[in-house]
This record gives C-alpha cells, sequence and structure tokens, in this order.
C-alpha cells in the first residue's frame, strides 16, 4: 500500500517528455506488452503469429489488404508470409501480388514443406505511388498491423466449412536485414485464465506460440469445481516456437478450470476442443 | 474499462449460450485470484424504452457460472444484456439505463473482460472469447466490416452476420436505424435491414454470390458476429466476430487510422 501511494505521488513527477516511455516501466507498469520503441524503415508493419496446422487438419488464412481498405479501392499488395516449424525457424516462405481487399490462402506442401504444425506471419509491400497516395491523405504516418483470420478444417471432411478465429497477439516482423523481429516482450510473471470450462467428454489442444526473442517458462495448471489443482506441467517454449499441450479423458473427472502462468503480459493460447468428428476452435 | 455480456434468440435453431468464470482473466500473480460478483440479466422489448431484470445468477460455491438462451423467453433478435455486478449491487426490476458492469481487472494486466460466447444447433458448437465494452455501450457511433468471414460459396451452406448493440444510457425514444449490406466494388446497396437500439439483427447473407460485401451503419455502432453452417453431419460450425478497423493499425494512431478509413468509406457508400 506504501509502495502504492509512493509510486501515485512520482507519477506527476515524471516530464511530460519522457511520460509515454517512463510510465509504461517498473514500478508504474509491470505489464507493458510491447516495447516502445518502433524501427524506422519504409514500411515497417507488424503481424500477429499465426498457428498452421496441416497434420489431421488443413489451414486457410484471410489476409487483409490493409491499403486497400484504408482507401476503399483496390490497391496492388506484395503479400509476404513467413513460416516457422515447431522449433521456430524458418521452413518457407510464400508471395503473392493481389489487388483485392482480402486474400484467401491455403497453405499447402509448396510454402511449408513437409511440416505438419507451425507459426507464420504476414507482411504486406506497396509501390511507392500507393503510399504516396497515403501520405496524399493521411496526416500522421500509419503503421499496418496484420491480425487476419485462420480458418481450419478436419482433412478427413473435405466437405465442410473452415472453422474461424482471428489474430491473438504477437507484433512481429521482418526487419530491413531480413531477420525477423518482434516488438512483444516479456515483463513479470502473469497468470493467465480463459473464461472457459474444461468438459471430461471433449479432447483439447492448446497451442502456445511465443512472439518473443526469448525462450519462456510457461506453468499450465487445471483446477477443479472446488480450485484445487489436479494437473501441473512447466515446460520452456523456445524463442519464435510453439508448444502443444493436449488434456484428454484424464485428469478431468468433472468440468474443470485452466489457467496458466508466464512472462509474457498478456498469453493467449489457440484452443482446439474436439469431441469425435466435431471440433472447434477459439483463442483463449 | 469493463465490459457487458450478451444472450440472444438467433432462431433457426441455434442456442446461444455464455460462459463466466469468477477467476481474474489476466492478473499479476500476486494479485487475488478470484472476485466476487454475481450477473444479471437485463432485456429490453423492441419497442420498450425500459429494461426488464430476467434473472440474477450467483456463483455459490462454483467457479463458473453458464447461461443459456432458451432459459429465457427471448424472440427472435431480442438481446438479453448480461451485466456482472458486485455482490450488494441492488438490482431493480425495472430500470431505464444498464448499470456499469464491474470492472474484473484488478492490476495493470492488459486483459478484455470476456466470457466464451457459444452458438450451438444439434450437436454442433462453436465458441469464441467475447464482450461488448461498457465505454462502446455509451456512444452512438457508425459501424463498418467486411466481409473476411464470410465463406466460399456452398449450395449446403449458410451465413448469418448477428449485429449485436447495446445502449446503456436512458433512451427517450426508440428509432428505427438502418445497417446496409452493399457491394465493396461499386459501393451500391445491396440490402438494407432496419433494427434498433438493444438488439440482435439477425441478417442472412448470400454466400453463394461472387460479390465481396461490405456491412456498415451510419447510425449506431456494433458488433458483428458471423456464424457460418451447413445442412448436413459432416459439417462444422464456425463462429467468429471481426476486427473492429482500428486493428488494421498499430500503435498511438490506430484510431486516427480508423477514422481516416471509416470517412473514406462512409464518404463513398449511400
Amino acid at each position: 500500500m506504501i509502495i502504492k501511494k509512493l509510486i501515485a505521488k512520482l507519477k506527476p513527477l515524471v516530464p511530460k517528455k519522457l511520460k509515454p516511455f517512463l510510465l509504461l516501466m517498473p514500478p508504474f507498469n509491470y505489464s507493458t506488452p510491447y516495447i516502445n520503441s518502433i524501427p524506422k524503415f519504409e514500411q515497417f508493419n507488424v503481424s500477429d503469429y499465426f498457428l498452421f496446422r496441416r497434420d489431421e487438419y488443413e489451414t486457410v488464412f484471410i489476409a487483409e489488404n490493409n491499403l486497400a481498405l484504408t482507401l476503399a479501392s483496390p490497391v496492388e499488395c506484395k503479400h509476404v508470409f513467413y513460416f516457422f516449424d515447431a522449433h521456430g525457424v524458418l521452413c518457407g516462405s510464400h508471395k503473392i501480388v493481389d489487388s483485392g481487399y482480402h486474400l484467401r490462402l491455403n497453405i499447402d506442401n509448396s510454402m511449408v514443406g513437409d511440416i505438419k504444425i507451425g507459426g507464420f506471419i504476414h507482411q504486406t509491400w506497396y509501390k511507392k505511388l500507393f503510399t504516396d497516395e497515403l501520405n496524399s491523405v493521411s496526416q500522421r504516418p500509419l503503421i499496418f498491423q496484420h491480425r487476419g483470420y485462420t480458418g481450419f478444417r478436419k482433412k478427413n471432411n473435405p466437405s465442410s466449412i473452415f472453422s474461424f478465429l482471428h489474430g491473438n497477439f504477437g507484433a512481429l516482423y521482418i526487419d530491413k536485414h531480413a531477420k525477423r523481429s518482434s516488438l512483444a516482450r516479456l515483463a513479470t510473471v502473469h497468470n493467465y485464465t480463459p473464461q472457459y470450462i474444461l468438459k471430461p467428454t471433449s479432447m483439447y489442444e492448446f497451442y502456445f506460440l511465443n512472439p518473443v526473442n526469448k525462450d519462456m517458462e510457461i506453468i499450465i495448471e487445471l483446477k477443479d469445481d472446488r480450485s484445487n489443482i489436479i494437473h501441473k506441467h512447466a515446460t520452456t517454449i523456445k524463442a519464435f516456437s510453439h508448444y502443444r499441450f493436449e488434456i484428454s479423458g484424464s485428469p478431468i473427472d468433472g468440468e474443470c478450470n485452466i489457467t496458466w502462468k508466464s512472462s509474457l503480459p498478456i498469453c493467449r493460447a489457440i484452443v482446439f476442443e474436439a469431441t469425435g468428428n466435431r471440433f472447434d476452435v477459439f483463442h483463449s | 474499462m469493463s465490459d457487458y455480456l450478451f444472450l440472444t434468440n438467433i432462431g433457426d435453431d441455434f442456442i446461444n449460450s455464455i460462459s463466466i468464470s469468477k477467476f481474474v482473466p489476466n492478473r499479476r500473480i500476486k494479485t487475488k485470484e478470484y472476485i466476487e460478483f454475481k450477473v444479471v440479466i437485463y432485456t429490453q422489448k423492441k419497442d420498450a424504452l425500459i429494461w426488464c431484470k430476467l434473472d440474477e445468477v450467483y456463483f455459490n460455491d462454483a467457479n463458473n457460472i453458464t447461461l443459456n438462451s432458451n432459459d429465457y423467453d427471448l424472440d427472435v433478435g431480442q438481446l438479453a444484456v448480461v451485466v456482472p455486478c458486485l455482490l450488494d449491487f441492488i438490482c431493480e426490476d425495472i430500470i431505464m439505463s444498464l448499470p456499469e458492469p464491474i470492472s474484473r481487472k484488478l492490476d495493470s494486466s492488459p486483459v478484455n473482460e470476456r466470457a466464451t460466447i457459444s452458438f450451438s444447433r444439434g450437436e454442433l458448437s462453436s465458441s469464441y472469447q467475447g464482450e461488448f465494452p461498457f465505454a462502446m455501450s455509451r456512444v452512438k457511433g457508425t459501424f463498418l466490416a467486411f466481409d473476411a468471414l464470410i465463406g466460399e460459396p456452398h449450395k449446403k451452406v449458410s451465413s448469418k452476420i448477428v449485429f449485436i448493440n447495446i445502449f446503456s444510457k436512458e433512451l427517450p425514444v426508440k428509432n428505427t436505424f438502418s445497417f446496409n449490406v452493399a457491394n465493396s466494388s461499386n459501393k451500391e446497396i445491396i440490402k438494407t435491414y432496419e433494427y434498433v437500439h438493444n438488439s440482435a439483427l439477425i441478417v442472412d447473407v448470400d454466400n453463394m454470390s461472387d460479390l465481396s460485401y461490405v456491412f456498415y451503419s451510419k447510425d449506431t455502432l456494433g458488433i458483428p458476429i458471423f456464424i457460418t453452417y451447413g445442412e448436413g453431419e459432416e459439417f462444422n460450425l464456425s463462429v467468429e466476430h471481426t476486427h473492429p478497423p482500428s486493428e488494421l493499425f498499430w500503435g498511438d494512431d490506430k484510431f486516427y487510422g480508423q477514422s481516416l478509413l471509416k470517412s473514406k468509406w462512409m464518404n463513398t457508400l449511400p
């Protein structure tokens, strides 16, 4: 309480010019999810870290043409997708030029090779005449963010529809040296609890994608209806890699909740719930 | 910032459910694990200006509350707003404006105060983590969304948009508003639907068309939920909301970007 009061007293004393930086740092804020400095290179744009599956699922991605949507008019866009394997190593890339507001991409072998499950990011590039058009109407420099929509469908049910979820978290980009980087950062330990009830009749897969250039510890706990911890699992997720956590049958007897601790200020997972041949997918 | 949750009846044998837990959605580890609250459910009929209390639900000893639309006698398109409240908050049976929901955010951890919002039909079910921000319920605003989540053309597949609109302040009169479906290429209106404040507009989208759509209202804001489903055992169900246009931009200028984008579209759409 004393520390809180002291911090409140210190806040007004922070010089105005430094406020945007200092107030996002401890002791004023322990939960800032992104670094505050933005790289300065032409057409810098950031992407969520998306999941693709080519195991028993197939994946489509709906990419947005941000400039076309902003100008309310079709604009030629070079979409580039970078795919990473379970260890976070680049396993393929794919370029496509399109003018539509949205691009539908079926993720296949030509893009990811034999990799069954991994992460990917989306980057865009526009010709100068189009960015000049944006600059002529915008009074501020705008940075595009790619949050797209990923759709999953069971491979053994190709006549069905894709179940979609939107981008989750990330702020990854390819820098001017063609190197993958991220604005996401680790901070103090946070505890994330999705508002979701796990049922003993279903099988669950939780995919955690690490969007930072550092290894990340995660501790996953299942709690029964009396808040007793009935299962606990700790692991390390390497930089830019992903981790899959599965729950099926045991150890769940009844309905329970799941929670996890990590140093990501907001650590969301992509969740697949399967009951027989039916499934649901959502972000936590 | 705090958030409302909602239930609605969208017809066609769908059941809408929400699940909410007493666990704090995101917190630093020294912050307490859960908060004590209850949820109160209010509804406003299409022609009414008053909110009527439908239910008041407590966790008791449980960690979770699940609410189903078919537990309440909701007309198609009628909205039930779920308000997280402190345990000692007195919830009147009839009110003119909605109470502010409590915040389930206890420290500076970034989080949307969500619930699992599910739609099920027969044995199929699909969900997303959703909410309706209190701040959005205080302003009239405008609405613009694109068709990214409308599936590929398929004879046996149907798509719906459920447009949720909550206005928590007292209403002096119930105006009728327009929700438009337009061709995003030539900007011409294809169809217009009427709706009112505090309702769920259900729009069936023709997904056999090659057209690309833009959905908009110059009258109010709202949250669009896209539902795609098929007739037959082989089909899955997809439920998701689109990002608001501000999410196309990064950083401090994201709302400036949204304003620019919206003005471009709204100035060319009829």
